[in-house]
């Protein structure tokens, strides 16, 4: 039990070429050729997306005459809208300063995850939390590899009651019942 | 979690699983077989619109102390905050009209239903149980304010904006800044908003403001410090901590504004079980701890009234907000 | 000095050192649970305390705050989960470290940082409360506003090494500062009819998503790869070096988390990350942040606990309770029928000493628990990836959905993860968004306060003496690395000449 993974942790998965080199983990891996995504994209990306939260801010009710004093509500996302605008060219102009990100693919484990993870909060929804335990430990556990089921389910059975206990009991602060328990209360 | 929990103790308990178990299942309110009649036969969920720790969240949990006597049943908190109330008004109407869910509301929940934010819960369908606390707001400026007295006070603000910090547009105590300045004939007060009653009390003692309408307990150690003065009460008698502050109908302005909190329940709950849970608050909030928190906070235990009382203020304030909505140019 | 030694004496009294340890050990274990914090756990208690005695309940509610502020610190490092949102600049340095191997260095190092932290307020809470108060008075809306811009103004060096993106990251934070009712109007902003999501984006959920629910994804991304094993020493203490070169962060961090937390707009959440952006300034190994350096974790650490007794400051003092628990605490205080202010002091001398010595016991007592748990909590790291991180998952829904038993909370986290992967992925940090989402409200709402006492003009800002002072200090620490470069190449060239 002294042993430990040496994966970087913070490390984005996208890399600037010149920092690949000391990755040993991926370069072990020998992971598919990147994309290359150049700041120039990105800049522009941000700047759309801003340009779409602008257009929302045009949406906010109006304030009754009587009340306006000062600056309006959407003056002030506007200001830093323009901020980040302005920020985001900034980064696409000076982009040839840099060089461009190199992203390796998502490996299809990550949208797995995500489907996995959709699946937990199902449970949640319909079965509350201790389906979500059950979701979660044994279905994601599987996913990622574990082959002991039984073991799993042990633990998932640990981390049910120590919720229960901890905070339904112990603190009185409800955890989601889902909709089934809801119909059988 | 209420059926998860039942169905669990009822289990260890058949299960003979020692003396915990049994503890528990002892704690249930009563017998499985009569579950069906009794009334309550299980926790009673209280919802209020504040977060764990607000000022209407410990009113809930002082009430609480002592109701599992008076109810011989637990009762939990349900803080959904979000939507001025209304978060908390649509998880009551979700719920079973059973009176196992009963609601704290304020006047900003009233101001929400106002404002027809209030989703399916309408107007008419709240019905009070009890009040809990009626806090008067009192008109107060900082030491170094030149003005001694109300009088002064509304003297300058006739030509002079006053600038006066109040919590949230739109919230009680701007419809009372508001309605105070109208009946005064003051010049319109220019509002700056704060997150809360503490930050108001810290910027009329900084001088960042020309006045406030808090609750007394918000600015006590000030007063009792000479950093904050209390010039004028918005009761309808002199409050008894503050026995030489005149009170605004005596200098013949005739407004009453408090923040007030109370019980109540969705329209549809039977009639019986209204009649039990108004007891059992009553009771609940008569004990030596919950009159122990309203003198602290410069309340008079008068501020517990029963459903008739409550109900005919709930309605009153339906009547008269709508007017000082209307007259802020909010109302819908 | 008497009153002190009296207020000492109830440590000699075992039901009273029972409360206290009860509180302490209660305190670390809901500091370190997502989902229950410190104020969550006071306010659930408040009754309980309620039917003890005045000194026993207060000292019981003190030891939970001081503990909490602490164990947040523990799911930071270990499973890059904030427990406590104070802790979330913990999370920056602290999770790298329990990667590399090292959770044992670094839990021991947020304790013993921590307890310097906390002890030096209490002390300055015993010695100058009444006093520094005052201080209180003295920041109004302007103020707030200049010390906030002062805080993003290090936007640019908190996160990774790039600096417009850092900037950006930022500026998002703010941005989203902006959603839920706009104070000044009451119209909501981006809520999308979700009456939840009036009140804003809640703390907790974004920081579960961005830190805990990202890092789930990108471990996801990584699980193919066999990772290389080394021998380490996940158990190991640090060293005494080690405390040597956080000597100075965590004295800095002492002195400023104590003065935020003094201010009752401001918490331990902005006193640890603004310390950590200090502690970054002034170290010698700023490379080293973010990565995993121990100084990351010294400087918050002591910042957010110092926080703890600064916040009592005006609690106590002037009855203005600086942060959510404290508010609890003078809640505490009042129904048991002692009204906090400055005749406190004169009157009730035994019971505020009693409250400091349960402050001062519970900061030592972490330390014994902390030091002695750091090498079982650092066996986490240990836990394989498959059964770790599904408890995780779990444990993030938990405390997502916890403080305001809402589901939005919980859908608001699970998007803030993939929001944090997707910018991970695209080589912006999220530690400057938290950043820019914590100071951002405070600068949209000082901004617009202090223009209404302001009469809309402006320029009234530098007519007044610290908001000066602190755009001042401002605009120093902005250019401060251009001006110590031309000062230097002039120093150079000076040198040439001179030769």
């Amino acid at each position: 039990m002294t042993m430990q993974d040496a994966r970087k942790p913070d490390a984005a998965s996208c890399e600037h070429p010149a920092e690949a080199g000391d990755h040993p983990a991926a370069a072990a891996a020998g992971a598919a050729p990147g994309r290359r995504v150049s700041d120039v994209a990105t800049g522009f990306a941000i700047v759309a997306m801003a340009l779409l939260v602008w257009a929302g801010t045009t949406g906010f009710a109006d304030v009754p005459a009587a009340l306006t004093q000062g600056m309006g509500p959407a003056a002030f996302p506007r200001l830093v809208l323009g901020v980040i605008i302005v920020l985001a060219l900034w980064l696409a102009w000076t982009a040839s300063r840099r060089e461009a990100l190199d992203c390796e693919p998502v490996h299809p484990m990550v949208y797995a995850t995500v489907a996995a993870v959709g699946g937990v909060v199902g449970a949640l929804l319909l079965l509350g939390i201790h389906g979500a335990v059950f979701a979660s430990c044994i279905g994601l556990g599987r996913l990622w590899g574990e082959r002991r089921l039984a073991l799993l389910a042990v633990i998932a059975v640990g981390i049910s009651l120590a919720l229960h206990f901890a905070f339904v009991r112990g603190f009185g602060v409800g955890l989601p019942r889902g909709l089934l328990q809801g119909w059988l209360g | 979690m209420l059926a998860y929990c039942r169905t669990s103790r009822r289990g260890f308990a058949k299960a003979g699983l020692g003396t915990l178990g049994l503890a528990i299942a002892l704690a249930l309110p009563a017998g499985a077989a009569h579950a069906q009649e009794k009334f309550p036969s299980k926790p009673i969920e209280v919802v209020t619109h504040a977060g764990v720790g607000g000022g209407t969240d410990l009113t809930a949990r002082m009430m609480m102390v002592q109701a599992p006597a008076a109810f011989g049943t637990e009762l939990v908190v349900a803080n959904k905050t979000g939507g001025s109330g209304s978060a908390s008004l649509a998880y009551a109407h979700s719920r079973p009209k059973d009176g196992h869910t009963i609601m704290l509301i304020t006047q900003t929940h009233l101001l929400t239903l106002l404002q027809d934010k209030g989703g399916a819960v309408k107007m008419g369908d709240l019905i009070g149980l009890a009040r809990a606390t009626e806090d008067p707001q009192v008109l107060m400026v900082g030491a170094k304010s030149p003005y001694k007295t109300a009088q002064e006070f509304i003297e300058a603000a006739k030509t002079k904006p006053m600038k006066f910090g109040t919590t949230q547009l739109g919230s009680v105590d701007h419809i009372a800044v508001a309605g105070f300045a109208a009946k005064a004939g003051m010049a319109k007060p220019v509002v700056v908003p704060f997150r809360g009653g503490g930050d108001i009390v810290v910027n009329l003692v900084g001088g960042n403001l020309d006045g406030a309408l808090l609750n007394y307990a918000e600015a006590e150690s000030q007063i009792k410090a000479n950093e904050v003065r209390a010039l004028l009460v918005f009761a309808p008698t002199k409050m008894e901590s503050l026995s030489q502050t005149p009170t605004a109908t005596e200098i013949g302005i005739p407004a009453v504004y408090s923040t007030t909190r109370g019980f109540a329940v969705l329209k549809g709950t039977p009639e019986d079980r209204i009649k039990v849970l108004e007891e059992g608050l009553i009771k609940a909030m008569q004990g030596k701890l919950f009159q122990d928190y309203l003198k602290s906070s410069g309340q008079s235990g008068g501020s517990v009234v029963g459903r008739a009382e409550w109900q005919a203020q709930i309605d009153d304030f339906l009547k008269t907000g709508q007017e000082a909505l209307a007259s802020l140019g909010i109302a819908k | 000095m008497d009153g002190f030694l009296s207020g000492m004496a109830i440590l000699a009294d075992p039901y009273m050192v029972g409360i206290i340890l009860a509180g302490t050990i209660l305190g670390v274990i809901v500091g370190a649970l997502p989902g229950l914090s410190g104020s969550t756990t006071a306010a659930l208690l408040l009754p309980i305390t309620i039917t003890m005695s005045p000194t026993a309940g207060i000292a019981f509610l003190g030891a939970i705050y001081c503990a909490a502020n602490f164990g947040g610190s523990i799911t930071a490092i270990l499973i890059n989960t904030p427990g406590d949102p104070s802790a979330s600049a913990t999370a920056y340095d602290g999770y790298p470290m329990a990667r590399r191997g090292e959770a044992g260095r670094a839990l021991g190092m947020s304790t013993i940082a921590s307890a310097i932290g906390g002890i030096f307020s209490v002390f300055v809470l015993i010695v100058a409360a009444p006093l520094l108060a005052k201080a209180a008075y003295s920041f109004g809306p302007p103020e707030y506003f200049a010390l906030a811009i002062f805080g993003l103004s290090m936007l640019a060096a908190v996160g990774g090494s790039n600096g417009i993106r850092n900037l950006i990251s930022g500026a998002v934070g703010v941005l989203l500062a902006t959603i839920g009712l706009d104070l000044m109007t009451g119209v909501d902003r981006f809520t999308f009819g979700v009456p939840e999501l009036t009140e804003g984006l809640g703390l907790v959920p974004v920081l579960t998503g961005l830190f805990a629910i990202s890092e789930l994804l990108v471990q996801a991304g990584r699980l193919h790869i066999i990772p290389e094993r080394l021998g380490i020493s996940a158990m190991k203490l640090p060293s005494m070096a080690d405390y040597r070169k956080c000597a100075k962060a965590i004295g800095l961090s002492s002195v400023l988390g104590t003065f935020i937390g003094i201010l009752p707009a401001l918490g331990a959440t902005t006193a640890a990350l603004i310390s950590y952006n200090e502690t970054k300034r002034w170290s010698k190994y700023k490379d080293e942040f973010g990565k995993g350096s121990i100084e990351g974790i010294a400087g918050p650490e002591a910042a957010n606990n110092a926080a703890v007794g600064g916040s009592m400051v005006p609690t106590l003092a002037l009855g203005i309770p600086g942060s959510a628990t404290t508010a609890i605490i003078l809640a505490g205080l009042i129904v048991q029928g002692v009204r906090p202010g400055p005749h406190l002091f004169n009157e009730q001398p035994a019971l505020l000493y009693a409250v400091f010595a349960s402050m001062l016991a519970s900061n030592l007592i972490y330390v014994v628990l902390g030091l002695f748990g750091a090498k079982l909590f650092a066996r986490i790291t240990l836990i394989p990836d498959a059964i770790l991180w599904p408890a995780v998952l779990v444990f993030a829904i938990v405390g997502a959905y916890g403080p305001n038993q809402s589901l939005v909370d919980v859908w608001v986290m699970l998007g803030f993860g993939v929001i944090g992967y997707v910018m991970r992925r695209y080589g912006f940090s999220p530690a400057p968004l938290v950043m820019g989402l914590v100071l951002g409200t405070m600068v949209e709402e000082t901004l617009k306060q202090s223009l209404l006492i302001f009469d809309q003009n402006w320029l009234m800002f530098f007519t007044r003496p610290i908001v000066v002072a602190l755009f001042v200090v401002t605009a120093l620490s902005v250019c401060a690395p251009w001006l110590a470069r031309s000062a230097g190449s002039l120093w150079r060239s000076a040198a040439k000449q001179g030769r």
